[in-house]
Order: C-alpha cells, then structure tokens, then sequence
C-alpha cells in the first residue's frame, strides 16, 4: 500500500457526491483530467474535499485510470471524529465544491511510546523470555500498553530501540560470561535481535534496535520484549531498578505505512 | 546542504520569470524575509498562478540571495518536472516557501541476508542483503546492489542500523565488528569485541550478533551504504543467514536536504 501524493493537483467536482455511501465514484470537473498516473494495487491517493468549509472530508481515491475524468473513492477516510461523509454539490459555486490533493494531519504523524518494566522477574535458563512491559511513561498517537505488549493504532513504519539489564552473579557466584541478549518480537515472530553478549559485567545492559513495519493498526500487530539467558542451570533476574534507563521499550513512527 | 524554510513567506513576482531554463534571476515585488542563502543550502519555492492552475506551476530553488535585496539566483524545475516543466510567469504570479511533496517522501528500506556468505580473516567483507523486507520511496527508493550495498536516489540524512551474526565454532575473544561505510569510506563502527562463549553456538538462538547504527548523510547518484563485517578470527567465518533478526540492514530517510 503506498500513499501517493502530487504536487499542484486540484479542481472542483463535475457532479454531486452523498452524504451516505461508504463508497463513492468521484467525478472530476472542467476540462483537464486530473495528473494522476493510473492507481495499482492497494495505492491510494488521498483527496481533501471543501476544504476550508465546514463541509470539509477527506476521501481516498482508491481506483482511477489516467486521464479519466472519474474514479472510485472511500468515502470519510480520514479523521471522521471531526470531519465524517457529508454532501458535496457541484460547480458552478465560487467557494466550494472543491478537491485538492493535499497533505492531512495523518502525513505528520506523531506517534511514539516508551514504557518500561518496574516488577521484578526472572529470565528461564538456557531459554527466551517474554519481559512484559508493565508501566507506560508516554504515549501518544494511539500506541498503548496492553497485557505487557505494545500495540498499534495507527499503521506505519517504527524505529524500536530496546533495554534490559540482567543480574549475573545473583546465584552469588561471579560474573559468569554465559550469554545474554535481547530481542524485539513482531506478533510472536522474532524480528530484531541484539548485541549477544556475556561480558563480565554485573549488571550486563542489553540493547536491541532497529525498524519495524506495522502494516495493520489495531490489535493485529504488537511488540513484545524478549531476553534469553545463556546460563545453563540459572534463572537471572531482570535489574529493574532505575527502570526506565534500564528495562525499557521506546517506539517512534518515522513514517505512515505509506 | 540545508533545505531552508520559512513561515509565512509568499509574494509575488516583481518582474517576468523567463520560459528558459536558463532565466535564472527571480525579481520580488517585495523583500522577502529571507536571511542570505549561499551554496550548498537553498530555499524552494512554488511559482504559480494560483491553485489549480494547469499550466506555470513550477518548483525552483532560491540557491543565492543577499538579505534585504529584491533579486536572487534560482535553479528552474529543481523538483517534479516530470509533471511540471520550466514555464514562463509573468510579473504578478505567486510565489510561496512552502514544503513540497518532496519534503514527505518516505524512502525506507530494510532486508537480510539470505545466502550464505563467509567474512574473510583480517579484513572488512561487503555483506550484500539479497532479500527485502521492505522499499519504499518510488523514485527515490533505494536501489540494491550486490557489488555497492544500497544506492541513494535522493540527498538527505539516513539513519542506518545494521547486524550481523557469525555461525561457526569458535574460541574466546575473536575479534569481530560491523561497519557502516559510504562510498567506501568508514562512517560508523559498532561495538568491536571478541567472542565470549568458548562453547561456540550452537543451534537456534546461539548465533552471536554484532551490531552498528547511526546517522549518515548521502547524495542522490553519487553515494551508496555498504555494510561490511571485519573478520579478525583467525579464519574465514560464516554467517548466521536466513532470518530477518539476525544479519540485516534497515535504512529511512529522516530529513530531505
């Protein structure tokens, strides 16, 4: 699916939309067909209709061959809280009616959350485990905390960057060297993996980071944090103390899945 | 190279802007609240008739001016001309400083390393990726390349984060680290350590991972990332292949420039 956007691209309607369907045929008025390449795939280019009115939608042109004067659009496809399905007349009007290809807050995206772990708990010998997340710092743009794991509202591409920090020598013995590191999991599928390290070192800091794609909001994708543990015959606690240096879990949407 | 904008910078032009590429002096009608702009830094700019004008929309790029004066250099059809030729705008048209559909072009690419490959002892080996994950960017995406790494269509600042990971029996302390370089010089180098589990991996999860990551800046045609693992084992070291956690490369545009 990708986004596709123009430069300079507007007009006014060459015929009236309702304020009902979910989907629409958007017909495009005056003499010039819009500068669209011919959509594919799951592509869409987005339409702000009216704007400036109060009778402002956003729609996505889903399907359109170039140099038609009509194509198909999702109707109340953005920020429908504010702005759902409404009419939209036709020309001749010289203040409405009309459409543009233009940027939308969903273009800024400002979506991020970093939380961390403050309850203590045991990594399994010889094994991953699930570190849940238990406290949430900040968060904004839909992405919350839920049952340990980080969950998405909004679709898109995310930088992870991840923190853990072990306390080898618990068993009282020193620092072992055994191996340690940490991942981050994509819905049950490992998709980074960290430093693998068994410094000697109490506590050992762990990190593991990299980008992500979240194609579907909701609660179709999550991220949980994982650890293993090389000690052969040891649990190892997680160091929680100062978590949010050390047990942590910080997400940035670079982009929109675009 | 800087991508300047300002807020609230529109106008109109004070004389004709030629239907030549080579009409390169833009005349304001008014100062424009510019400071000066000097190479490599510039200021783009739409001229245009006004919204949905057909024809005389074009992107230019203000690449010298001096503070306070009415004139100033420009590059004609500096961005989309395959949509919006040099045009000519008669005095009266609109200018604006406004960003473009440039300014949110999501180039992003990431991959792995499928095929197996083996780092040579005591040098840097290029580590091609040969299965994406992901591209994004259209015209701007990066390009792969198994002699280059990843070549860059479009000049910005890219944050980088690669890892690679050795499967082979090995002793305590070899020397291994990952290398992010830019047509072929070395811009980031990740942590440089030995081994440290005599034991040597076994399977699954026992593949030990070395990674490196941060910010690089690179040009549109001229620059390409290779990552590279140097080798100082003692002998050619394979690596752990197969899986998009283990030997990756994850490149995004941050910032166009």
């Amino acid at each position: 699916m990708a986004r596709i956007q123009y430069n300079n691209e507007s007009g006014f309607l060459g015929a009236p939309l309702n304020g009902t369907d979910t989907t629409s045929t958007i017909t495009f008025g005056g003499s010039y067909a819009p500068n669209f390449a011919t959509i594919t795939g799951t592509d869409y280019i987005p339409l702000v209709l009216d704007a400036g009115t109060q009778f402002m939608e956003i729609v996505w042109l889903t399907a359109y061959t170039a140099g038609n004067f009509t194509g198909t659009i999702t109707r109340g496809a953005e920020d429908t809280a504010h702005w759902p399905v409404v009419p939209h007349g036709q020309m001749p009007s010289a203040t409405g009616n009309k459409w543009a290809c233009a940027a939308t807050t969903w273009d800024f995206p400002q979506v991020s959350y970093m939380g961390y772990r403050t309850t203590a708990m045991n990594l399994t010998s010889s094994a991953m485990t699930n570190i849940p997340i238990d406290t949430t710092w900040s968060y904004s743009g839909g992405i919350v905390e839920f049952l340990g794991a980080i969950v998405f509202g909004t679709a898109g591409f995310y930088m992870v960057e991840a923190t853990a920090s072990i306390h080898e020598s618990a068993d009282g013995h020193s620092a072992n060297g055994y191996r340690y590191f940490l991942s981050v999991y994509q819905t049950g599928v490992e998709v980074l993996r960290g430093v693998d390290t068994g410094q000697l070192a109490d506590p050992l800091g762990l990190t593991c980071s990299g980008m992500v794609d979240i194609p579907v909001g909701g609660s179709a994708d999550y991220l949980s944090l994982y650890a293993y543990n090389g000690y052969p015959t040891q649990v190892v606690p997680i160091n929680v103390n100062s978590p949010q240096v050390n047990c942590t879990i910080r997400i940035a949407q670079i982009a929109p899945y675009n | 190279m800087a991508r300047l904008f300002y807020n609230n910078a529109s106008g109109q032009l004070g004389a004709t802007l030629g239907s030549s590429i080579g009409n390169t002096t833009i005349t304001f009608a008014t100062v424009p609240p510019f400071a000066t702009v000097g190479s490599p830094d510039y200021i783009p700019l739409m001229v245009y008739g006004g919204l949905g004008t057909i024809y005389g929309f074009e992107i230019v790029y203000l690449t010298a001016y001096t503070a306070g004066n009415l004139t100033g250099t420009v590059l004609r059809q500096a961005e989309d001309s395959g949509n919006w030729l040099v045009s000519p705008h008669a005095a009266g048209s609109t200018w604006a400083n406004v960003p473009t559909i440039l300014d949110k072009t999501q180039v992003s690419w990431r991959g792995y390393r499928n095929a197996a490959l083996n780092l040579a002892n005591g040098t840097a080996t290029l580590i091609p990726m040969d299965t994406a994950n992901w591209t994004t960017g259209g015209a701007y995406a990066l390009t792969i390349s198994a002699t280059q790494g990843l070549e860059c269509n479009l000049t910005g600042w890219y944050q980088v984060n690669a890892a690679f990971g050795i499967s082979k029996a090995y002793a305590l302390d070899e020397r291994y680290f990952a290398s992010i370089q830019v047509s072929g010089s070395e811009w980031l180098r990740g942590d440089d350590r030995g081994t440290e589990d005599a034991t040597g991996p076994a399977a699954g999860n026992n593949n030990d991972i070395w990674t490196a990551s941060g910010l690089v800046y690179m040009v549109a045609g001229v620059d390409y990332i290779g990552f590279y693992g140097y080798n100082n084992s003692g002998s050619s070291s394979a690596l752990a292949v197969g899986q998009p956690f283990l030997t990756r490369l994850d490149v995004t545009l941050m910032e166009v420039a």
